[in-house]
């Protein structure tokens, strides 16, 4: 039986004055011209982490690209949808920047990549649901290591529609996100964590998280997500939404937590408004 | 634990029909489904001609959410379930690469109307039937457009076969049929302006775009219905890659898509020499057409037939692997190729057997393959249930 490490997370977050990620330095305008905006952040996070782990990018044959988002390119298609009542005509990049299986396909492409590669899209669990999926696809053999990836970059009454439908917490602002992830079945050096469980399902109405985990805690406020300790037995909410993204980014604090403290496991979970649940619970290896 | 896994129950609408039974009827009669649609372009209003493959559905406003539920419905009905009743863990997973374009042409534009958003998001579609048909396990979407619903296959396959689950409900659906949608895959180049497909001919002229949608029930062999075991298929192998080679266009070798190939055959365990027949993408396109074969003949070097059978039902984009993959079932169940459409000059004519008409054969082991924009790859292997004991 295969085991699962996290060796490397690398999140990207917006500029506190303009709200946005700076891709600049890591796109070039011609990369950048064919992809949708949340398209653009996973490539540019994808070239960062590739950067920071060249090991781990040998032999890309066996190495998949799972990404993930939450809204995918919701801000393009009203916006090309009003330029096309205007002026009758669509750009020819317009296929290329709504289907939201490009958001893997353009980091396969420039990272030369090829196992399996594909976009998941399951609301605020979708981080969730892709690094489970890259646990799956290394615990049966079927790739070696998965380059896991998500991003989103939505607002507007479009965003705040989808969000509305997804999430339970009411969250305002929601503008840019990215992160990555990457998954190996080796241990070698320098990894952050061990994926030991995964869990999704559907709750019950009215059901707690940590019921249905078997995981006792004092506050039993399910929320959109969060994060539980498993030697205090703390749960961390009040954690900033980061839409599709919300997985790995809890993932890291997570770790953060346990190195700074003594806790040595941690559970991350999501759920969405329809109670549907994605759980995973990580060991952290020491530094 | 390694469960084997089968296909229960399935259920289709395409241009060819609203139904299995009608869809199969058509294929083998093999008579033009296709309708014209005028396009208005510009700011002049230029018209230009196109043919696409239309379902009949009366509600256009909730066209891919319907398309969606009475595909499943029908799969349901077939595999003589009930889903009120214990399925054990049963998981929705659709597949699909762009939602109700008619839809968000018409409604996005309007920022202050109240959006139906699983006319726009898969995901919230996914989120509804699961709630309505008593799913209790899984629900996810997999977007890797024209290849999404093999893919979505492949996963409930792998998730029942690890015994992660007991039951999937898969759905591929996608309905695109609009201006906007077809001016978008104009400016691609990649629509024949023709009112017919010729896959793997000399003469390919592009594919016609359609509408449909698809659903399997799938499960392992303990929890099938008494009675229903005669009528099922077995996936035996799944295998998913990806050219990294361009967004649009296929990597012209073929590598890529005989990579999936290869990693399904490991996944069935079986050799090339085994696989009877393959349900190819075959889109009518010159550089996927060239692309497939020049894929299949670095896996495949014994004689071995082929045949798309896209030409008669158009380019159904995230549904066509379900559609082509109950088309696999049914050619195992009848005994029958169907054959490529208008192929009368085949691009090559190697041991690859393309196929032009229809061909009363008995078949064990199928492959079906799709690819998709972004060269995602997905391969599957379906093994005729021959009666013996599970």
């Amino acid at each position: 039986m295969n085991r699962i490490f996290i060796k490397d997370i690398v999140c990207l977050y917006p500029d506190e004055v303009s709200g946005c990620i700076d891709t600049n330095l890591l796109l070039l305008p011609r990369e950048k011209r064919k992809l949708d905006r949340y398209s653009q952040i996973s490539l540019a996070i994808s070239k960062k982490i590739h950067e920071c782990n060249p090991d781990f990018f040998e032999h890309g044959e066996d190495i998949s690209v799972l990404s993930a988002t939450c809204f995918g390119a919701m801000n393009t298609i009203t916006d090309e949808v009003a330029r096309y009542h205007e002026t009758g005509l669509v750009s020819p990049v317009f296929i290329t920047k709504i289907l939201s299986n490009m958001q893997a396909a353009v980091i396969a492409i420039a990272l030369q990549l090829k196992g399996a590669n594909y976009t998941v899209s399951t609301g605020v669990n979708s981080s969730c649901d892709a690094v489970i999926d890259g646990y799956e696809l290394i615990m049966e053999n079927r790739e070696g290591r998965v380059l896991v990836v998500s991003s989103d970059s939505c607002d507007g009454e479009f965003g705040a529609a989808v969000h509305g439908n997804y999430c339970q917490d009411d969250v305002k602002d929601f503008g840019e996100c990215g992160a990555a992830l990457l998954l190996d079945s080796q241990s070698g050096n320098g990894a952050l964590g061990e994926i030991t469980e995964i869990q999704r399902g559907i709750l019950h109405q009215h059901e707690s998280i940590f019921k249905r985990l078997h995981i006792d805690v004092e506050k039993k406020e399910n929320g959109s997500h969060g994060i539980y300790l498993r030697e205090s037995r703390k749960q961390i909410i009040d954690l900033p939404f980061s839409s599709g993204s919300q997985t790995i980014f809890d993932i890291k604090k997570g770790i953060e937590y346990c190195r700074d403290n003594k806790d040595k496991e941690f559970i991350v979970y999501t759920i969405s408004k329809k109670m549907i649940y994605s759980a995973i619970t990580i060991k952290c290896v020491p530094n | 634990m390694s469960n084997r896994v089968f296909i229960t129950g399935m259920g289709m609408i395409s241009p060819l029909g609203d139904d299995v039974d009608g869809n199969w009827k058509s294929l083998i009669q093999r008579t033009n489904h296709f309708v014209p649609y005028q396009l208005f372009k510009g700011k002049g209003k230029k018209m230009e001609e196109f043919y696409v493959g239309r379902v009949s559905c009366s509600l256009e406003q909730e066209k891919y959410s319907k398309l969606a539920e009475d595909a499943l419905v029908q799969a349901i009905h077939d595999s003589g379930i009930n889903p009120e009743e214990n399925q054990g863990r049963c998981a929705l997973i659709i597949g699909s690469s762009l939602g109700n374009s008619e839809y968000m042409s018409q409604n996005t534009s309007d920022r202050y109307c109240k959006l139906q958003l699983e006319e726009v998001l898969p995901e919230v579609l996914a989120h509804k039937l699961a709630e309505k048909y008593f799913v209790n396990s899984i629900v996810m979407v997999i977007n890797s457009a024209c290849s999404s619903s093999s893919n979505a296959i492949g996963k409930a396959y792998r998730l029942i076969k690890n015994d992660r689950i007991d039951c999937a409900y898969v759905i591929g659906i996608d309905s695109v049929l609009s201006d906007i949608g077809l001016a978008s895959f104009s400016a691609l180049g990649v629509l024949s302006s023709d009112e017919s497909m010729r896959p793997f001919d000399v003469h390919h002229n592009g594919f016609i775009l359609s509408e449909g949608s698809g659903a399997l029930i799938l499960q392992r062999e303990d929890h099938i219905k008494e009675g229903h075991l005669n009528d099922c298929t077995e996936i035996i192998g799944y295998g998913a890659s990806c050219d990294a080679y361009h967004i649009v266009a296929p990597d012209g070798k073929g590598e890529g898509a005989a990579l999936s190939m290869k990693k399904a055959l490991k996944d069935a365990g079986i050799q090339s020499e085994e696989v009877d027949y393959i349900n190819c993408h075959g889109t009518g396109t010159k550089l996927n057409d060239e692309s497939e074969y020049n894929a299949m003949e670095l896996i495949f070097n014994h004689s071995v037939y082929a045949s798309s059978t896209k030409g008669m039902t158009g380019h159904l984009l995230g549904a066509c692997g379900i559609i082509e993959t109950i088309f696999s079932c049914l050619s195992m169940k009848h005994s029958l190729i169907p054959g490529t459409v208008n192929l009368k000059d085949p691009i090559k004519n190697n041991h690859i057997r393309l196929l032009s008409e229809n061909l009363q054969i008995k078949l064990n082991v199928v492959m079906n393959n799709t690819f998709a924009f972004g060269g995602q790859n997905a391969s599957l292997i379906l093994k005729k249930w021959e009666g013996e004991s599970i």
